[in-house]
């Protein structure tokens, strides 16, 4: 493939895809839809969901048990959520009027007879919810699914204090062993903070699957289509053409995403390279998906038509905003092998003191053969139909 | 005899169980124009998708710049050059940006594109607006241009389909006239159109295509002599022109006669020969001459004579 010697000929797919970009430069549509669309979004998510730097929560904590470990546990909070700083209340009716007060976006509620439990069977930590404060209810129920599966170091930690005073251990002493019985919701944080911006990215991306089917049927119908098949190029050239400009344009969308919501905005993704490169698999897998959404459209409705199944379907069942697939069983099997699900997969694992690109290489693989799959798809069938 | 540009044997091409061409066959020599004239519906634009490499014929064989000519990528089509009926632009790019993304498709070279863009657009006379967006352009400058387009990589066979629909007097001329400049130059044209004198002025020879089929070939002389067409000589009267009629049928100049509504048509072999004894006739049985016309059969006749329809039908 050449491009750039003026003796040499260029890669018909190139230009066809060059093409694409400079017309959807030209028309603004690519800025709107690649750039601005996805940033904004993103930043009325941010706003709405506790200010541009990342979601952030109150906590309101009851504390029906009233025992040393769920002081500690309380004290583990109040660190914890330095972001969102926990506030008392007395009991669950108090807890409930705060968070339909909005005084408090969830509340944990310590039950009676927690401390006791822990020798036995751990019973867990009730949430309460507001339903119009979404991610605040994850947070909350997330903090309490952390707590649960930590209980036997909590036990351990209290028993430990116990065994060195034989009394009722003081709340100072339980935070000295915090390491042991720390509720670990940095990740969590961090999770949430790129998610934001990186759902509505894919949501762009989705949206942006159709564009290259509706440029081929809108040059159908103008006639241009007729004048590029009667050059010298192949079927293939002209699907892997239109699939590259999608792939530029959202390459594009996600480096500007990336770039902005991490100088302007504060989030943080992970490393740069890392994040990049999990970015460009996951527009090529989508660039796959494109050319089969290409391929079997006749019309500039089908096209749609496609586009809206195939990005609700994928955005529903794999996640576009939370981090990947929400559903149980089947559904979430399935939802978990979408492009979006993988790349927020490696995304999370390769956060700011996660793992390495080895660690996400078979995600990676992953959303490279979605894309090379659906290319070649796309490909054939676009042989069927014009070869 | 000229080498041929493009050759079409035995074409066939059917939409289930209606066959849209049948049997479709003619040769096209360089620097010839060659006229492909058909009612709506008889076949042409299959025809000559055929030949583009757009559409998969059934049956028969293409042939361009002698290569074979299928769809997909082939040799054949570095031959052509398509100005489809519509125009084939990038409204939102300039005409230099459609051009170059053309040409770079055709596999020119960025140097060649260089040379090849101000050649073409001087050809069309566009030069000065080179760096302006299609859209902003005049049904005649987009028309020209889209020929331009055809012409980047010096096709052996240029393929123009209807190139001058919606286009003024002054464009309509311009764009004849270049492709009779290209024809000098040994380009071979294959046109259609619905205007019959563009045909007639054009194209060197004609095919007439009717519900799939070529129902005649040849020059236009060729065909008005097929069909046994003769001049007419047509005269406006005063008075009842039974009598002239009479005085006319047995003159050996006359080859037939016709009369109704003040009007007597005379259908002669040589109108210079025929004109003054007609007129002679017509005075001696005291019939008055208002006005005398001399009609030449042409190929509006001949496809009126041949389909049954007028060419825009």
């Amino acid at each position: 493939m050449a491009t750039t010697v003026g003796t040499r000929r260029s890669s018909p797919a190139l230009v066809v895809a060059g093409k694409d970009l400079r017309r959807g430069l030209k028309s603004r549509s690519l800025i709107l839809t690649s750039v601005v669309g996805p940033l904004v979004l993103g930043l009325i998510m941010a706003l709405a969901f506790g200010g541009a730097g990342g979601p952030s929560a109150t906590i309101a904590v009851v504390d029906l048990d009233r025992t040393p470990t769920s002081q500690g546990v309380l004290g583990v909070l109040s660190e914890q959520l330095d972001d969102g700083p926990v506030t008392l209340r007395t009991d669950v009716a108090d807890a409930r009027q705060a968070v339909a007060d909005e005084q408090a976006d969830a509340a944990l509620v310590i039950p009676s007879g927690y401390e006791a439990s822990l020798a036995t069977s751990p019973v867990p930590l009730q949430v309460v919810r507001n339903s119009q404060r979404a991610i605040p209810g994850e947070i909350a129920t997330a903090i309490a699914g952390e707590i649960a599966s930590q209980s036997d170091l909590i036990r351990a930690a209290t028993s430990t204090v116990v065994a060195i005073d034989a009394a009722v251990p003081p709340l100072a002493d339980i935070q000295q062993l915090r390491p042991a019985i720390t509720v670990d919701i940095g990740d969590l944080q961090q999770g949430f903070n790129a998610a934001l911006y990186f759902g509505p990215l894919t949501i762009f991306l989705f949206l942006g699957l159709g564009s290259a089917a509706r440029n081929l049927v809108r040059e159908d119908r103008e006639g241009t289509l007729a004048r590029i098949r009667s050059t010298p190029i192949s079927p293939q050239s002209l699907v892997t053409g239109t699939s590259l400009g999608v792939l530029a344009q959202g390459v594009l969308a996600a480096l500007v995403v990336y770039g902005v919501s991490t100088v302007a905005f504060g989030a943080r993704w992970g490393r740069p390279v890392e994040v990049v490169t999990v970015l460009v698999a996951l527009v090529v897998a989508l660039s796959g998906l494109s050319a089969i959404i290409t391929a079997l459209s006749r019309t500039e409705a089908q096209a749609e038509g496609w586009t809206n199944a195939m990005a609700f379907l994928f955005g529903v069942i794999g996640g576009a905003f939370f981090g990947g697939a929400q559903f149980p069983g089947l559904v979430g099997a399935i939802g978990s092998l979408t492009p979006n699900a993988i790349a927020m997969r490696a995304l999370v694992e390769l956060g700011p003191g996660g793992q390495d690109l080895r660690s996400v290489l078979p995600l990676l693989l992953a959303l490279v053969a979605i894309g090379a799959v659906g290319l070649l798809i796309g490909s054939r069938s676009m042989v069927r139909r014009f070869g | 005899m000229q080498e041929v540009t493009a050759r079409c044997e035995g074409l066939r091409k059917a939409y289930g169980d209606r066959v849209a061409v049948d049997g479709v066959g003619f040769r096209i020599h360089a620097g010839e124009s060659y006229g492909l004239l058909g009612p709506n519906g008889a076949g042409k634009t299959t025809t000559i998708s055929m030949l583009c490499g757009l559409l998969h014929a059934d049956a028969g064989t293409i042939e361009v710049g002698g290569s074979a000519m299928r769809t997909g990528r082939c040799e054949a089509k570095q031959h052509l050059g398509l100005v489809p009926q519509d125009i084939a632009l990038y409204p939102d790019l300039t005409a230099r940006e459609n051009l170059r993304f053309f040409g770079r498709l055709q596999g020119l070279t960025r140097t060649e594109l260089r040379t090849r863009v101000d050649e073409v657009l001087e050809i069309v006379a566009l030069e000065d607006r080179a760096g302006d967006r299609i859209e902003g352009f005049s049904g005649g400058m987009k028309r020209r241009c889209n020929i331009a387009a055809a012409l980047l990589h010096q096709p052996q066979l240029l393929v123009l389909d209807e190139p001058t629909v919606g286009v003024d007097p002054q464009s309509r001329a311009s764009i004849l006239d270049g492709i009779a400049a290209l024809q000098e130059h040994g380009m071979a044209v294959l046109y259609t159109t619905h205007y019959m004198e563009e045909a007639q002025r054009l194209c060197d020879r004609i095919g007439v295509i009717d519900e799939g089929r070529l129902v005649a070939e040849g020059t236009q002389g060729e065909l008005v002599s097929a069909i046994g067409q003769h001049p007419v000589v047509r005269l406006s009267v005063d008075g009842d022109p039974s009598g002239l009629l009479a005085a006319l049928t047995p003159d050996p100049v006359v080859v037939r006669t016709s009369a109704g509504d003040g009007r007597v048509e005379v259908a002669v072999a040589d109108p210079a020969r025929a004109l003054a004894p007609i007129i002679e006739h017509a005075e001696r049985v005291g019939v008055v001459v208002q006005g005398v016309e001399v009609v030449e059969p042409d190929l509006e006749s001949v496809f009126l004579h041949l389909t049954g329809k007028a060419l825009r039908d």
